[in-house]
């Protein structure tokens, strides 16, 4: 973080509220917000660790040409073999975030906010942190690092980021398959208007690589509970689609239905080890952090 | 059908019916916009419901604005005119009320009188007038006449001329009445028709109304009013012989939709006779009695069936005359065949001769003249003899050789070779006396001479006939109009042929004669209801003191004469006479004559006519009322604010009842599905 700069979505008493999850170790037992966890094994981190002479079998790219001319023998760096896994964070910038029902906060606030936190909380335990902004699209990659600059950069980004066009959460996600070099958390925020089948068809990909994927249900209770009153014409964010209706007269209906969308969410999460959350933007966010920690 | 408001200066109010029509277009067509995230899930509930909610949203603005339209109508006091509207508004009404007077109102029904009925039904459009609004009563029977000589304002005059008036037993002439009506009426006049509407009286009725007035027209009585009436009477022969066999014949006809039987009786002199007769429905049936008359006179035959609802019609009479002798008259034209023919009919015991001048300038043959042997006639009639036979009188045309002409040559032949001739129609009725062979043969006379090609008249009937078919005897028949005419081709004096000296000569002839009398129908003496009853004499002078009697001998009223053309005389009652029979007598109270006033026959069908009929009787509009009851309907209109209220109460129920009913639509629809 730049000193003396305030971000919009990570404000410092944020910070000093996020500082009581530093400790968690649930969350890094788990592997989640991946704190430090090293072993002695050498591997392929990019911390040092020793030389060792050159032995038949090892990669001659890992020899330090250096040492050979000063010393004229074959030494080998090895490495500290890092555990600490890579949190990617999947950031739902399509239209529809952009809703916020009269609120001073759209659902893509509340998101950053939370993506924002979650990048902090990752960096500062030293694991490393992805962003991607995606609608239909991936619109913006920021590869994994756990750099103070690359938290800035992030917070920089979520700042900058704007409501884009349609959702499609199964495409984002395929597009950014090949970006995660590394099995890791993968924590998609999203309002997830779209197929459920097709988005977890996206998803299998990710299980079958070992990712641990966590999925942020981002709604304002407008849209779970539809409170409006008055015949209304309804415009879809997205498609700016028209459609008018009588609110008191579906109203029951279309709770049922939204209530039956996030069921489905909720049980073929449950069903593939996904862990799957609801994230009412009348709540604060640091509730996801409460619920994650249980 | 028209409608009008009570409280014309809320009029604009009636825009409110529109404003949930445009509360639905602007609030369905431009609702405030709200971004929401995705309307997919709205769009899916949309679709599942719209199957319910777009009819219900279609009748609920449809109740909604009947439920504006009808307290709107409700403050507006509509008022509704379901037939027609009465004058201009502000326009004072004339009115001229038709009250049909003729004998088929007497008809009883719910224990009084169709007429009765038709009065208080007038009365009834009378008090629908106000204020110095005109009107008048015309009476519809034979001479239709109206209350006041114009419209007046005294509606409490007529009122009691329709509380006094009774029912007549004339005819009804509804084109003179129609007439009279429009006569009264200036623009824009109503004409109120009070009738049963027989069908024999009022189909095809022209009577030129104007097109400004409305008729309206109140039935009365029900359909189907059955009715038996005897509707005709004939007497064969009509001027019997005294000891004569007569038959008297009458017709019943049955005026109803199902079978009917009754009994005829006959009251003829010192006859009395009685049958049961069974008639089908909508058919007439005859009832024929025979009997005699000892002594020559006019005899009062009189029918009557069994009493029904309607009596008028029940009884019939006609005036027989019953003769010494049947009166036949020969004319000179031929002096030979004449003498001939003067000879047979003095040889017939039951006939009396008279001779008679046919020529142009001659007087009329005398009213008891039956048959005229018309002897040296070139075929054409006099005026006078025309007379007597289009009233039914018979000629008897015997063709010499004065009657030939251009085409039809007198022919004579050879002594030694007469024409022969034969029978050509045996069944002939004066030939049933030859059957026996004890008369003689009525072929064998020898003829000589004859017109070759007579004129013959194409429904005549050939009793005789030449060998080469040129008719020698035959029979032209009796028509409505027209008596019989017998021809006869056959030469009579000894010249020509032998027939005088034949022995079937005069019976041949006598047959010819009685079966040739004339079926006179008595019209010199009957009379409808409505005439003034008249007797013609020769003899009496015109001062004779005449009275008309009834048979019981009760005076009818005062009786006027006056001079005709010639040297007749003609009596006439100074007053209409009802159904009966009636006798002039002279000072002494001697019966010399005898009057018939008979029912209508046009008023015993008491069908009535169809609305169809009805509705072409004027050139304007024509009106259907049930009541005069009506009148006062049709001129304040029937207010509606009630039916208006129960309407706004029951769309109001109806749009609760909708929404309800949508309610649990929704909720029984199937809800979104799950994994």
């Amino acid at each position: 973080m730049e000193k003396g700069r305030h971000h919009r979505y990570l404000k410092p008493e944020d910070v000093a509220r996020l500082a009581s999850f530093e400790f968690a170790p649930k969350l890094i037992a788990d592997g989640y917000l991946a704190g430090k966890h090293r072993t002695r094994t050498r591997g392929s981190s990019t911390e040092f660790q020793e030389y060792r002479e050159y032995a038949e079998g090892d990669d001659p790219s890992l020899v330090d040409w250096r040492v050979y001319a000063r010393t004229d023998r074959h030494y080998v760096r090895t490495f500290v073999h890092e555990t600490n896994v890579e949190c990617h964070i999947f950031l739902d910038s399509s239209a529809s975030m952009g809703f916020a029902a009269g609120r001073e906060q759209s659902k893509l606030d509340y998101a950053s906010f939370f993506s924002a936190a979650l990048a902090y909380l990752v960096v500062k335990t030293g694991n490393r942190v992805s962003l991607q902004m995606f609608d239909e699209a991936i619109r913006h990659h920021f590869p994994v690092g756990s750099t103070h600059q690359h938290l800035n950069n992030l917070l920089n980004a979520l700042e900058k980021n704007e409501p884009g066009n349609a959702t499609s959460i199964s495409a984002a996600l395929k597009r950014g398959f090949p970006l995660l070099k590394r099995k890791g958390t993968l924590v998609i925020i999203s309002d997830f208007f779209d197929e459920p089948a097709q988005i977890f068809s996206a998803l299998a990909g990710y299980l079958h690589r070992g990712f641990k994927i966590h999925l942020i249900h981002v709604l304002t209770p407008e849209e779970i509970e539809l409170p409006l009153r008055g015949i209304t014409t309804f415009v879809d964010m997205e498609t700016q689609r028209k459609l008018v209706a009588q609110p008191a007269s579906i109203r029951k209906a279309y709770a049922e239905a939204m209530q039956g969308h996030i069921q489905v969410l909720r049980q073929f999460s449950i069903r593939r080890g996904i862990d799957y959350s609801l994230a009412r933007t009348d709540r604060h966010y640091f509730e996801l952090f409460d619920k994650l920690i249980k | 059908m028209s409608f009008t408001v009570g409280n014309l200066s809320l009029i604009p109010f009636l825009l409110a019916v529109g404003i949930p029509l445009l509360i639905h277009l602007f609030v369905r067509s431009k609702p405030p916009q709200y971004a929401f995230p995705s309307v997919e899930f709205l769009h899916r509930i949309v679709r599942r419901t719209m199957r319910v909610r777009k009819p219900r949203d279609w009748m609920l603005l449809a109740l909604r604005t009947l439920l504006f339209l009808s307290v709107v109508l409700l403050f507006l006091k509509l008022i509704f005119f379901p037939k027609a509207q009465l004058a201009d508004l502000g326009k004072a009404r004339e009115v001229v009320i038709l009250v049909d007077r003729s004998a088929s109102m007497s008809y009883v029904e719910a224990g009084q009188t169709r007429f009765a009925s038709a009065c208080a039904e007038a009365a009834e459009v009378l008090d629908s007038l106000s204020g110095d609004e005109r009107a008048n009563v015309i009476w519809v029977d034979s001479q239709p006449d109206a209350v006041f000589p114009n419209l007046g304002a005294n509606r409490a005059f007529l009122k009691d001329e329709l509380i006094r008036a009774q029912a007549g037993s004339e005819a009804c002439r509804p084109v003179e009445a129609l007439r009279l009506a429009d006569e009264m009426l200036d623009s824009k006049g109503e004409i109120w028709i009070v009738s049963d509407f027989q069908a024999s009286d009022w189909t095809s009725v022209d009577a030129e109304i104007s097109s400004e007035h409305t008729l309206f027209t109140i039935p009365i009585g029900a359909e189907e009013a059955g009715n038996l009436a005897i509707t005709d009477i004939e007497t064969g022969p009509a001027y019997p012989i005294a000891g004569e066999e007569v038959e008297l014949r009458c017709t019943i006809a049955n005026h109803s939709n199902q079978q009917k039987s009754t009994t005829v009786y006959l009251n003829a002199g010192i006859a009395r006779q009685s049958k049961e007769v069974l008639i089908e429905a909508e058919a007439s049936a005859a009832v024929t009695f025979v009997t005699t008359f000892d002594r020559a006179g006019e005899v009062p035959v009189r029918f009557s069936i069994d009493e029904d609802a309607f009596p008028g019609d029940n009884e019939r009479t006609a005036l027989l005359t019953i003769q010494d002798s049947m009166i036949i008259a020969v004319s000179e034209g031929n002096p030979d065949s004449a003498a001939v023919w003067k000879n047979v009919v003095a040889a017939l015991p039951w006939a009396t001769l008279r001779v008679i001048d046919l020529s142009p300038e001659a007087p009329s043959p005398p009213e008891d003249v039956q048959t005229i042997i018309m002897t040296g006639w070139d075929g054409n009639l006099s005026t006078n003899v025309k007379v007597f036979h289009d009233r039914g009188g018979t000629l008897l045309w015997s063709l010499d050789s004065q009657s030939q002409s251009a085409d039809s040559q007198w022919e004579v032949s050879a002594v030694e070779k007469p024409f022969a001739f034969e029978v050509a129609d045996p069944s002939a009725p004066p030939f049933k006396l030859f059957e026996s062979g004890d008369y003689g043969d009525i072929a064998a006379a020898a003829i000589i001479a004859r017109i070759a090609k007579p004129t013959v008249a194409a429904d005549a009937r050939v009793w005789l006939q030449f060998s080469d078919q040129t008719p020698a005897l035959w029979n032209v028949p009796r028509t409505a109009d027209r008596g019989i005419l017998i021809g006869w081709n056959m030469p009579v004096t000894r010249e020509y042929s032998n027939w005088q000296g034949r022995v079937e000569f005069l019976p041949l002839v006598g047959e010819i004669l009685l079966a040739s009398r004339p079926m006179l129908d008595g019209r010199l003496w009957e009379f409808t209801p409505g005439d003034l009853v008249s007797f013609q004499s020769r003899s009496l002078p015109v001062d004779s003191q005449l009275k008309l009697s009834r048979l019981n001998g009760d005076s009818v009223g005062s009786v006027s004469a006056e001079i005709l053309s010639g040297s007749d005389t003609l009596f006439r009652a100074d007053i209409q006479l009802e159904p009966g029979t009636y006798t002039w007598q002279d000072e002494q109270k001697s019966s010399i004559g005898y009057s018939v006033v008979n029912f209508p026959k046009s008023e015993s069908n008491l069908a009535p006519a169809s609305s169809e009929q009805l509705a072409a009787l004027g050139s304007g509009d024509v009106v259907a009322i049930r009541g005069g009851n009506e009148a006062k309907m049709l001129k304040d209109g029937i207010p509606l604010w009630h039916w208006l209220l129960a309407a706004a109460m029951m769309v109001f129920l109806l749009v609760g009842l909708l929404e309800w009913s949508a309610e649990r639509v929704q909720e029984s629809l199937p809800k979104e599905g799950s994994v």
